[in-house]
């Protein structure tokens, strides 16, 4: 081998490729994940124990050419409006913010077992969010009055941020995150904040059981226009915030030090990621309790396919985490209607054999 | 002086011991600077001090900046860092991983794509883009990475403000073989003869006598040596060194010196009663 020409200066033209690359592949996915959204949305929107025409009446209400004559169409724009909207927006909603905190979570921890479920910030939020609802008439009030309807989201964010704050502390050390200790400590944390939580389960009266119970697990069910207000700002500041963080966190796969050398601010990174896995974590448990795996699964999934590049992934699973939320939510409210399977049951009943899948493969993506 | 990497009684202290005592010395650019010493004479936690991942008192200056104070992006267009280990928690492609190096990005999409692709070609990876990175072996991973630091710090020489540019190395061949060590250190010179800088940690003393203009030799965290290899390869310098005796002779064509560690047992091949 002569060293000439390795050491050569030329750049010849473009690479002359066939077939795409993956960045292409992944450009296509979103595309087509985008399209899917809307066809879940749309099919969720028209499926219930009232079937609607919901082509028609979009157009109608967009055009202005709804006509309200007869009582049937009146309760099917109710329906729509009141009902169906807010419950399908706010489960896109949550979905995205579940895939999108679990994929910033394991880029930050550089692995992909790391999930607020899993880890225990949702139960950090949980707990943030039970005492305002349990003692937000009471101890609390003067705060709960203050913030009105983002109390209990708040407190839920504050929940996550210590959760998520403590588990960095403790599960690394000198920059690097060992998957042990940050399982361990997650689970101690979310012992202690489930066993906080009970203790405030134990004093609160029945109205607020209910409110706990219903949360607990997990649920969309509460949906209104509200919650979709107060959940809704905090969940697009964080997501706004994790779109900046895209070539940040694909810098991490090399390491702290490493993301360094190549230019990256890794201190201001890491806090805010934490801050905003805090927030839509936060925000997503205050108002529609703890759903667990989809900030594992959908991440995982999206590695496979499209590769593990944040740009890429973090919007595609926006995009799938919305769809498979609004899916399943669908599903609870038709399965057994008129009553409605908390969503969180059925997430675990797909999500749980899909995670132990992805253990059990022989030579998974994540290298053990 | 802006052409040079200046250190002034650089210490480093860590778990509240001192690891690298008062380094006082300057490197220039345009020349390869290797950095020698033992299993933990601290030639590593010295190059993160300079990289600017381990806090240290005393001064360092790359030209005019103050490395304690510098930010990342404006240190990332001045030098790349080949870290002693690199892991990758995704599975990237190699091109994804080279990319890596393009955080701060310069030129175009297409002049960068044309970047990866010679620096793969370099490190003798050509091809390789689409390969997944962690199905290379370790000396091929180890290629990629330098690949990596190359494309982030591809001109030698800031042609705008003059200024050179560096590479840091830590043992950039410790696993690789011989026509690589060679392929590698050729590009190390490279870069060097074009006005960059070259700093290396090595352990390979011959690699080191054929490519390296400046010779620093660290010992318990103190600098025993730096200067011209004529000064630093005297056998009583390295065999102190390492601690054990070595012996400097040279090439006869060409003089360039070769250092042989002296077993302490008689060689298998000469002993006569070996079978
Ligand atoms: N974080 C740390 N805390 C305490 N001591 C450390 C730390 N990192 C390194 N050391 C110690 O500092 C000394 C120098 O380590 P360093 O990694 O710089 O050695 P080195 O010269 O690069 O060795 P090698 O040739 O094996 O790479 C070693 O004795 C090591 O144990
Ligand atoms: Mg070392």
């Amino acid at each position: 081998m002569s060293t000439d020409d390795t050491l050569s200066l030329d750049s010849d033209g473009p690479a002359t490729r066939t077939g795409w690359t993956r960045d292409q592949a992944a450009g296509a996915a979103i595309g087509g994940l985008a399209i899917a959204l809307v066809g879940v949305a749309l099919f969720s929107l028209a499926t219930g124990p009232i079937q609607l025409p919901v082509f028609d009446m979009l157009l109608g209400l967009l055009t202005g050419t709804y006509s309200l004559d007869d009582p049937a169409a009146i309760r099917d724009r109710i329906v729509l409006l009141d009902i169906r909207l807010p419950r399908v927006l706010l489960g896109g909603l949550i979905g995205a913010a579940l895939a999108v905190t679990g994929a910033v979570l394991q880029g930050l921890f550089r692995n992909p077992l790391a999930d607020p479920g899993l880890v225990g910030v949702s139960a950090g939020a949980g707990l943030g969010a039970a005492s305002f609802i349990v003692l937000g008439s009471s101890t609390l009030a003067p705060i709960a009055n203050l913030l009105g309807i983002y109390a209990v989201p708040l407190a839920a964010f504050f929940g996550g941020l210590a959760t998520t704050w403590l588990l960095y502390k403790n599960g690394t050390r000198g920059g690097i995150t060992s998957i042990a200790t940050l399982l361990l400590a997650g689970i101690a944390l979310g012992a202690l904040a489930g066993a906080a939580t009970g203790l405030l389960v134990y004093i609160a009266d029945d109205q607020q059981l209910r409110d706990l119970n219903f949360w607990g697990l997990g649920s969309l069910a509460g949906a209104s226009w509200d919650k979709l207000m107060a959940a809704g700002p905090i969940i697009a500041c964080a997501f706004v915030t994790v779109f900046f963080l895209t070539r940040g966190l694909n810098g991490l796969m090399l390491g702290e030090a490493a993301a360094q050398h190549i230019g990256i601010r890794v201190q201001r990174l890491k806090n805010l990621a934490i801050l905003s896995v805090a927030a839509a974590t936060g925000a997503s448990v205050a108002v529609s309790g703890g759903i667990g795996f989809v900030g594992i699964v959908v991440p995982h999934l999206l590695r496979l396919t499209i590769g593990p590049d944040h740009r890429y992934l973090l919007p595609a699973c926006a995009l799938l985490g919305a769809s498979l939320l609004i899916l399943a939510d669908t599903v609870s409210r038709t399965l057994v209607a008129p009553a409605e399977l908390p969503i969180g049951i059925l997430t675990a009943f797909a999500g749980a054999p899909f995670f132990l899948w992805i253990l059990l493969r022989k030579k998974g993506p994540v290298g053990f | 002086m802006t052409k040079q990497l200046t250190f002034e009684n650089l210490t480093v202290r860590l778990g509240g011991r001192e690891i690298v005592h008062q380094i006082s010395a300057a490197f220039a650019a345009g020349q390869v600077t290797a950095v020698v010493g033992a299993n933990g004479a601290g030639k590593s936690t010295f190059l993160k001090a300079v990289t600017g991942e381990l806090a240290f008192s005393g001064a360092a200056h790359l030209g005019t900046i103050d490395l304690a104070q510098a930010d990342p992006a404006t240190l990332a267009f001045l030098r790349g860092v080949l870290p002693q280990q690199t892991s990758l928690a995704f599975p990237l492609t190699v091109d994804e991983v080279v990319r890596l190096g393009q955080v701060v990005p310069e030129g175009s999409r297409w002049a960068q794509e044309a970047r990866r692709r010679t620096a793969l070609g370099r490190v003798g990876l050509a091809g390789f883009e689409t390969r997944g990175y962690h199905d290379l072996s370790g000396g091929e991973q180890q290629r990629v990475q330098l690949a990596r630091v190359l494309v982030q710090v591809w001109n030698p020489v800031d042609t705008a403000a003059g200024q050179p540019r560096w590479l840091f190395l830590d043992e950039p061949v410790s696993s690789l073989d011989v026509r690589h060590q060679i392929q590698i250190m050729e590009i190390a010179r490279a870069y060097a003869n074009a006005g960059g800088g070259v700093v290396a940690i090595m352990h390979d003393l011959n690699l080191t006598a054929h490519y390296a203009d400046k010779i620093m030799v660290l010992k318990h965290g103190r600098m025993t040596a730096f200067g011209d290899m004529a000064d630093v390869f005297q056998t009583t310098v390295l065999s102190e060194a390492y601690d054990h005796p070595v012996r400097v002779n040279a090439v006869p064509q060409d003089g360039i010196p070769f250092v042989l560690p002296i077993a302490q047992t008689l060689s298998a091949h000469s002993a006569p009663n070996g079978r």
